[in-house]
Formats: C-alpha cells, sequence, structure tokens
C-alpha cells in the first residue's frame, strides 16, 4: 500500500486499509464467479484471514447492499485517524483542509443545482 | 481557464476496476512515483443510497519548472483533496479532487469516472477524465503560461496514470488467479484478459 503523511502513522495505516480492502474486496469481487465460489480470503492474503468459502446464494457485502463498514475496520479507523490528526495539525494541513471543506460545501451547491 | 479531457477503456470489468482503484498507488504501479502518501480522512455509507464516500488526503513531490519556483517557492510537497463516491447500484467511481496547496495561484479541479463500458458492460469499464486550470491574479500572460504548463504537465502524467493503473489491474488479477490455483475456482475472463506485456 502507499505511505502515510506522517511515518509514525503507517502500522495504523496499514492495518486499516488491509482491513477496508478485505471488506471491499470480498464485497464487491468477482461478478462472472457464482457466489458459491466466491472465497472469503483476501485477494493477497493479508494477515491471516481464513480461507473458508462463501456458501451458496451469498453474495458479497457491499453490492449486495450492505451499508455499514465493518466495526473492526471502524475501530482500526479511529486508531490510524487520531494519529492522523496530529500530524496534520503539527503541518499546519487541518486549517488547509478545513477551508477546503468549506469552500467545497459552497461550491457543491451550485454544481449539484446545474 | 484551460481544460484537459481524456477518455480511455479498460479491459476489465468494473467490480476488478473499483477495487484496483483502492490500491492504485501500492508498490505495483511504478509510475507514480510523484506520489508521496495517500491518507484517508473520513468515509461513510449513505444509509439511503448505498454510495460509499472518502476523503483523502494525497501528496505529491513537486517538479515545477524553474520559472515558477520563483513564484511558489521552494516547497516540494503539494497536497490534494480527493473525494470519492462508489455507488454499487448505478456502477460508478466518481472522485472530485482539488489542489490545497498553491490554489493562491493556480486552481486545479479534477474528476475521474470509471462505469461500465456500454459497449461491452461486463468486461470493460470506460474511463472519464477532466480537468479544469485556472490560474489566479492579474497577469494574465504569466497565468497562460502557469496554464499552458499545467495542461500539458497533467497530460503527461495521465499517460503514466493509465500505465501504472494497468500494471496494478494486472497485478491484481494475476493474485487472484494465483489464489484461484490454490483453492481449485475457475479462471474468471479469460477472454477479457489484457494483451500480455
Amino acid at each position: 500500500m502507499s505511505a502515510s503523511l506522517s511515518p509514525e502513522c503507517l502500522p495504523a495505516k496499514e492495518k486499516y486499509d488491509a482491513c477496508f480492502i478485505r471488506w471491499y474486496t470480498e464485497s464487491t469481487l468477482r461478478p462472472s464467479l457464482p457466489p458459491s465460489l466466491v472465497p472469503l480470503q483476501t485477494l493477497v492474503n493479508g494477515g491471516g484471514s481464513t480461507s473458508t468459502l462463501l456458501t451458496d446464494g451469498v453474495l458479497p457485502e457491499f453490492l449486495r447492499g450492505e451499508r455499514t463498514e465493518d466495526e473492526a475496520c471502524k475501530k482500526l479507523f479511529l486508531e490510524y485517524s487520531h494519529c492522523l490528526k496530529k500530524a496534520l495539525d503539527s503541518k499546519g494541513i487541518g486549517k488547509m483542509l478545513d477551508d477546503a471543506r468549506k469552500n467545497a460545501e459552497e461550491s457543491d451547491g451550485s454544481r449539484r443545482g446545474s | 481557464m484551460k481544460v484537459f479531457e481524456s477518455k480511455c477503456v479498460f479491459d476489465y470489468s468494473w467490480e476488478e476496476v473499483s477495487q484496483a482503484n483502492w490500491r492504485k498507488y501500492c508498490a505495483w504501479n511504478d509510475k507514480a512515483s510523484h506520489v508521496a502518501s495517500v491518507d484517508t480522512l473520513s468515509r461513510s455509507i449513505d444509509p439511503v443510497t448505498g454510495i460509499l464516500r472518502t476523503e483523502r488526503l494525497i501528496a505529491c513531490k513537486q517538479s515545477v519548472p524553474r520559472w515558477l519556483t520563483a513564484v511558489v517557492g521552494g516547497a516540494d510537497i503539494s497536497y490534494v483533496r480527493e473525494i470519492s463516491y462508489v455507488d454499487p447500484v448505478g456502477k460508478t467511481v466518481r472522485m472530485e479532487s482539488q489542489n490545497l496547496t498553491f490554489n493562491n495561484l493556480l486552481s486545479v479541479y479534477e474528476t475521474v469516472t470509471y462505469r461500465p463500458d456500454p459497449s461491452n458492460p461486463t468486461t470493460k469499464t470506460l474511463f472519464e477524465q477532466d480537468a479544469q486550470f485556472k490560474a489566479a491574479g492579474g497577469f494574465s500572460r504569466v497565468c497562460n503560461k502557469i496554464e499552458d504548463w499545467s495542461v500539458e504537465r497533467f497530460g503527461q502524467n495521465a499517460i503514466l496514470g493509465r500505465e501504472g493503473f494497468e500494471s496494478v489491474l494486472r497485478m491484481s488479477r494475476q493474485a487472484w488467479n494465483d489464489l484461484r490455483d490454490q483453492s481449485s475456482i475457475p479462471t474468471i475472463n479469460a477472454a477479457s484478459a489484457p494483451p500480455s506485456a
């Protein structure tokens, strides 16, 4: 995966990214495969996941309409995000982001309206 | 204001592309050395539409021409804020990016979408990219020069971006097929496999 802005956040970022990609990949996995053949394993075996096969009729989560991220991923995200926030603030990027968000909200309205 | 547009078709299904998109800047992409880091700032799923929204911060190594370094100073990293929307029902990935650094000088607003190719919706994906460049300030000659340079540079990066993403797609499929070999799952989409290099 890619690096983090802050090297000290990299371990937390890698854990979260792996979790998210696992969730997303299992969620959208290859539609050309019958669902019964879709493995529950990650593509690039990330961190001791199971190799259980999904049973008949079980479609991947995100595409079948799963609308919440995995709880385990959320927890990992909080740790990563906590670390990142410190780095953003110390580099002065936090403020740049806040400004950009504010501007985007304003222009969003006009774009969506068109 | 200058506009850059490009379009291409990837020989991979939308599902494959949408997954590989999260790995676009990994080690499999040797054409993205200008991307220094990619961090996820927030992520949520709209409970009504099911659309996944992700906000990321991307840091890029700068390589501005010398005549421009005088204006922007010696900063060697620039930051981009990217918002992406994945619609699993409508099958689209839409990414909007805007520069956070030097935006008092030049604002770049880029939109990228990936959706199933209308003529081959199950095996191919249509990529569309559009970027608007707007130099700020009253010196129209300098502004024009900045915009021209940006569009040219963007075009070069767009080609690299496509090539780099192709390798990520190829490696993702390879990883999948290796996994298949271990677990005796049928080959996917052999017909739409990319021409081997």
